[in-house]
């Protein structure tokens, strides 16, 4: 009879990879790298890219794509420069300015959900055209100028610490967990694997499928909003280009961290160690002295290796034995 | 439909304003400051000949769309203007379709960037060589102020890689470093896709790796923004020797805090406002010279709050 | 094994297989012959998908020697096996969708020149060959165009077209009309003719008995025997594929039925006018007709899923409006779809997941998923539908083909809703569970609820309803007593709305 089945740790062999990653980069840089300090910044350097992957993750687990992401960090982070700057006339209170900006995204998301859903565009494409649109927005705002004289206390978050970590960092860490435990423990959560896995058969299970494209596409755009606002206290500014390309980094991460581009498959934590394994990449590139061109190779070979080896052992039905041992079976036919 | 609209618009400008001469004002790019007081300068120029001359300003949305501000000169071409000022973002894309409007008697002034192999009235730019010069020499007398020996290490942020403006800047600095401060090292050149966020990591990321850098170049607004900040944050202003290209308001920030040391800042607005004028003079069959350096200027913090005009050329604009 | 087969094409010697969870495949060995018909059966998951996937080098093995046509193949690939001619026909067609049928049987070899295809002889080719075959089927469609039943003749078709020796089915017949099915059984007598050696996996025994020479039979990843086909019957076959003795396999219990509880009045949509049937509390109501016939739509309508034109639901003698499946869900409606696969399966997701995807109010408090009940639910219907899988947290994607399913209809049984529509339940299922399922229908008619069964199963049908509504072209053509019930009655109503004198005949014959 068939074993029984130890539940398998996909993020295992990420956590395993980072391990080697920082014991291998501590030892070359003679310790430079795990120095606080450095463990600080990588994670600071970390969190506004992880923040966008996970908002990425809930997208890529419906199967779809969202390339606005990057459009929309910047939108966020000029709302709400211009709804907060000292040289400009508004001069909102930081929350308030903080919950328009929040709102701006979603609107955004809202629109990608209505797009893909009821008008069947192509996430892929319905999302590009809506990363050109609210650039163009954020231009708009703008004028293609950057914004300077935000108040003081938001400036000073970026620099912010909490117990040993950047507020940044806990920013991150805050919402990864939320989004971990409402994707394995809600309904809503459950609902979004079932949409990614098998549409058609989760519109049968009773699923409102239009509702839950448009909460998950304006969940995504949220968190891409506070990405935004992560972005501007680092900057200090609201900058038109702000967020421009996260999409790539975005997708890397999730990839990474071992979603499917088919859907149905990812995990926030697998998406926050991908982000890890990435600025990992270049925080040790840089501590090194790597020649940046070949990090960019690394980086690339990385994300196809990591998805070789995923589908690899998929297909071939059994784990990579380089990692731990492989499921013993007793013959207890 | 749009490009008829705009057809028309011109159509109807150029009746209105019986015997103005048209002339095609197109930038590397909208999304950037920079860009933006080169169109003041331009537009400023207009604004003081006073209905001789009307401005259309045209350019793609980023500077990595250079298939795109190649159709735009296209079109801008078959618009048939009276004269064309063309900041291009490549050196060779648009050389045949300028070679033939100018052939065709449309003066082409050139600004910022060479174009080869085409005819052209003027080139207005900055020796941006000279530039990254002068901002070593500003970066080194900062240390002899500060009596910090000239040794140890510089870190160089660079905003993009491939850009030939920035490879000059970085090269002109580098080979001045070589003659005024042999002994410090420069080190291998870190490439940040013209993205704050990414400048700071760069930054903070040298700075834990080497324990001896005593000083930054960068060589844009971005990458210079990028060092700023990290330095302002770790309280660095004094140890560590940051000077930058360029203007943005966060720079100019940072030059007012201490942060960074200096600005090397083109003259934007005098390129715009030099190169439609240098086509109007064309036009009128005045003499002027055929390449023209629009010069830089040392932003330091004792002369910071007197240079509003060049730091921020909004602050000219007239019309 | 008997002379009148030829010399060995395909030899399996004491192949293994384990997967992380489960040992498929221990110590099996197995020889065909050319001009043999080989049956593989044996409950789900016994491994017989398996085994066919590592001789077609879908899988490798991890032990163990493999011969085809008398030359061992140390390393297999899908590749190697084609070229040493060994075609599989799995339930799911592996053929390109949006390519015609013709470049499908031409793929990597198309006639022409120097880059060109020459499209009339490709046509004429593979029509002459698709007429020699007797079958009825475009060339020049794209296989996307096609129903299921016909993609899955021209699969077939695909793999005699390359002249292969050795021919295996997967469960052919899971998605065939009755005429296809016959033609299938006359294709598998040519090919027997023709010396080549053949492999037939199926859970209908009948079927195995009309067409197999000998029977293999897996349990739990071994042979248990080989045997010549005509030295038992179905009765004997059984206890060696379940370890036990299967009684009664249609184990009615009888009931009063209660109240009406579903009624459907003069429902029309896009394949079906006016229809109209009840169902009442501790009633079975059967569906009978022809495939085509619309009860499968109706089904749909009913449930939610397809947009009703006309007509009126009531549940409990109160109309509802059902506009979508969650309106149904929250009126006490059920619907275990036919494609179970492509309507029902999260292959991504594990046992546990696709059990409680309809379940989940159970196990939520305060909105926080309590997977320990969650798993409680999967384990108690992985126990009572004897679902092979190392435990509720496996991946159904690992799951045998019959366990995939066996998933589905827990999901079901487990939502326990007051009307349960089953459309054909146990296509795909091993005979053990088979008589697990009818057991467990009594179990919800004790409950005071009703299902609606629909079936082209006859013995299933027969065995199972109270009363049969048979659908003929999309309209009613009749409603049947249990005392009355009888194949030719139902047979004859299910035609009554066709015109068509052939497709009479046909179905008749068949
Ligand atoms: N890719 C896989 N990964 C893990 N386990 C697998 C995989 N494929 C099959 N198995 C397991 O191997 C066993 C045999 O499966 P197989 O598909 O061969 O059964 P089967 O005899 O074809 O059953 P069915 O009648 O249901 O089709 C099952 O327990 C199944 O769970
Ligand atoms: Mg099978």
């Amino acid at each position: 009879m068939a074993k029984k089945y130890r539940k398998t740790f996909a993020e295992r062999n990420l956590i395993i990879i980072i391990i080697l990653m920082w014991v291998f980069l501590a030892i070359v840089t003679g310790g430079r790298f795990s120095s606080s300090l450095n463990i600080t910044n990588l994670v600071r350097q970390a969190a506004i890219n992880g923040v966008v992957a996970v908002a990425m993750t809930f997208i890529i687990i419906t199967g779809g794509i969202d390339l606005s992401v990057g459009s929309v960090v910047g939108l966020s982070g000029m709302v709400f420069a211009t709804m907060t700057s000292s040289n400009l006339s508004i001069g909102m209170s930081i929350p308030l300015a903080i919950v328009i900006s929040l709102l701006a995204s979603a609107a955004v998301g809202l629109v990608n959900g209505i797009a893909i859903h009821d008008g069947k565009v192509p996430p892929f494409i319905a999302t590009l055209g809506m990363m050109t649109a609210v650039r163009g927005l954020v231009m708009y705002i703008s004028n293609g100028r950057m914004i300077t004289g935000l108040p003081k206390e938001f400036k000073a978050f970026s620099s912010a610490d909490f117990l040993g970590l950047p507020a940044l960092a806990w920013t991150w860490i805050v919402i990864a967990v939320i989004a971990g435990l409402v994707m394995k423990y809600t309904k809503f959560g459950r609902n979004l694997y079932a949409i990614g896995s098998n549409p058609e058969a989760a519109r049968l299970s009773g699923i409102n499928i239009r509702l839950n494209m448009y909460f998950f596409y304006i969940v995504g755009a949220v968190l891409c909003g506070i990405a935004g606002l992560m972005l501007s206290t680092r900057l200090a500014s609201g900058v038109p280009t702000a967020g421009q390309s996260y999409e790539l980094d975005a997708i890397a991460s999730v990839v990474i961290g071992g979603a499917s581009m088919t859907g149905g498959v990812g995990t926030a934590l697998g998406t926050v160690l991908g982000a890890l394994i990435i600025q990992t990449i270049k925080n040790g590139g840089n501590l090194m002295g790597i020649d940046p061109f070949i990090m960019q190779m690394v980086i690339g070979a990385i994300i196809v290796l990591a998805v070789f080896f995923d589908t690899f052992f998929k297909s071939r039905g059994r784990r990579p034995k380089i990692f731990g041992k492989g499921k013993k079976v007793n013959a207890a036919q | 439909m749009k490009k008829f609209l705009v057809l028309l618009v011109l159509a109807l400008v150029a009746v209105s304003t019986f015997a103005a001469y048209e002339i095609a004002f197109i930038v590397k790019a909208t999304d950037s400051d920079f860009w933006q007081y080169t169109i003041v300068g331009a537009k400023n120029a207009e604004y003081d000949l006073d209905g001789a001359i009307n401005v259309t300003v045209y350019g793609p949305p980023s500077e990595s769309d250079i298939d795109q501000q190649i159709a735009i000169l296209e079109n801008v071409v078959s618009t048939m203007p009276d004269a064309i000022v063309m900041s291009s973002t490549s050196s060779d894309a648009p050389s045949a379709i300028l070679n033939d409007a100018y052939e065709a008697g449309i003066p082409i002034v050139l600004i910022d960037n060479f174009v080869y192999d085409t005819g052209y009235t003027a080139f207005l730019a900055t020796d941006n060589a000279k530039g990254g010069s002068l901002a070593a020499d500003l970066l080194v007398k900062n240390l002899e102020d500060r009596g910090i020996a000239l040794e140890g290490k510089i870190g160089l942020i660079s905003a993009m890689a491939g850009v030939q403006v920035l490879v000059d800047r970085d090269d002109g600095f580098k080979a001045r470093m070589a003659e005024i401060a042999p002994d410090l090292e420069i080190l291998p050149t870190r490439y940040i896709d013209n993205d704050i966020a990414k400048g700071a990591n760069a930054t903070e990321d040298l700075l834990i790796a080497n324990n001896d850098i005593v000083g930054f170049f960068a060589d844009n607004n971005h990458s210079g923004d990028g060092v700023a900040r990290v330095i302002e944050e770790q309280g660095l202003g004094e140890k560590v020797i940051a000077v930058a290209y360029d203007s943005d308001p966060l720079e100019v920030e940072a030059v007012k805090s201490g942060a960074l040391k200096g600005l090397i800042v083109q003259d934007p607005h005098g390129m715009g406002y030099k190169g439609v004028m240098f086509a109007f003079m064309a036009l009128k069959g005045e003499a002027f010279p055929s390449y023209f350096d629009t010069g830089v200027y040392v932003i330091t913090p004792d002369v910071v709050d007197e240079s509003t005009g060049i730091l921020d050329p909004f602050t000219r604009q007239r019309y | 094994m008997p002379e009148k087969f030829g010399e060995v094409a395909l030899k399996i010697e004491k192949v293994n297989k384990e997967f992380p969870a489960v040992k498929a495949l221990t110590d099996v060995s197995l020889e065909v012959r050319k001009g043999e018909v080989r049956a593989l059966v044996g409950e789900n998951g016994a491994g017989k998908s398996t085994l066919i996937k590592i001789v077609t080098g879908a899988y490798t093995k991890d032990r163990g020697d493999l011969y085809i046509c008398g030359k061992q193949i140390k390393r297999n690939s899908p590749l190697i096996s084609k070229n040493m001619g060994v075609y599989a026909v799995y339930q799911a067609v592996m053929l390109a969708k949006d390519l015609t049928v013709a470049e499908n049987f031409f793929l990597g070899a198309q006639p022409g020149k120097g880059g060109f295809i020459n499209w009339k002889k490709m046509y004429a080719e593979s029509e002459k060959f698709m007429k020699d075959l007797g079958l009825d089927i475009p060339v020049r469609k794209n296989l996307s165009e096609l129903s299921v039943a016909e993609s899955e003749m021209v699969t077939i078709a695909a793999a005699l077209w390359h002249n292969p020796e050795v021919v295996i089915f997967d469960e052919p017949t899971a998605m065939l009309t009755k005429s296809e099915t016959k033609i299938l059984f006359r294709i598998i007598k040519e090919l027997k003719e023709k010396g080549i050696a053949i492999i037939y996996i199926s859970h209908n025994l009948e079927e195995v008995f009309q067409v197999c020479d000998t029977i293999t039979i897996l349990k739990d990843g071994m042979v248990v025997d080989t045997v010549p086909s005509n030295t038992l019957d179905e009765e004997s076959l059984i206890p060696l594929m379940v370890g036990r003795e299967i009684s009664e396999m249609y184990s009615k219990k009888e009931f009063e039925p209660g109240k009406e509880i579903l009624r459907v009045e003069n429902l029309s949509g896009e394949k079906f006018t006016d229809i109209s049937f009840s169902v009442k509390r501790k009633e079975i109501l059967g569906f009978f007709g022809l495939v085509g016939a619309g009860r499968t739509e109706i089904a749909r309508a009913v449930y939610g899923v397809d947009k009703i034109q006309r007509g009126t639901i009531h549940i409990n003698g109160n109309e509802v409006k059902i506009k979508k499946p969650n309106d149904s869900l929250k009126n006490g409606l059920g619907y275990l779809p036919e494609d179970r696969k492509d309507l029902g399966l999260f292959l991504p997701q594990d046992v546990d997941f696709n059990i409680n995807i309809i379940n989940y109010e159970r196990s939520i408090n305060a909105g926080i998923i309590n997977y320990r009940k969650t798993a409680k639910l999967a384990d108690e219907y992985i126990e009572k539908l004897s679902i092979k899988v190392g435990g509720p947290f496996q991946k159904v994607s690992e799951l045998s083909g019959g366990n995939q399913q066996k998933v589905i209809i827990g999901r079901w049984l487990a939502k326990n809703p007051d009307v349960l529509i089953f459309d054909e339940p146990t296509v795909g299922i091993d005979v053990g569970t088979k008589s697990e399922i009818y057991k467990l229908f009594g179990k919800i008619l004790e409950q005071d609820k009703g299902i609606i069964l629909i079936s082209s199963y006859f013995p299933e049908l027969l065995g199972m309803s109270d009363r049969v509504i048979v659908i003929s072209n999309g309209r009613v053509a009749g409603e049947v007593e249990r005392k009355d019930f009888s194949e030719e009655l139902l047979l004859t109503l299910a035609m009554k709305y066709y015109s068509n004198a052939d497709l009479k005949e046909e179905v008749l014959n068949g």
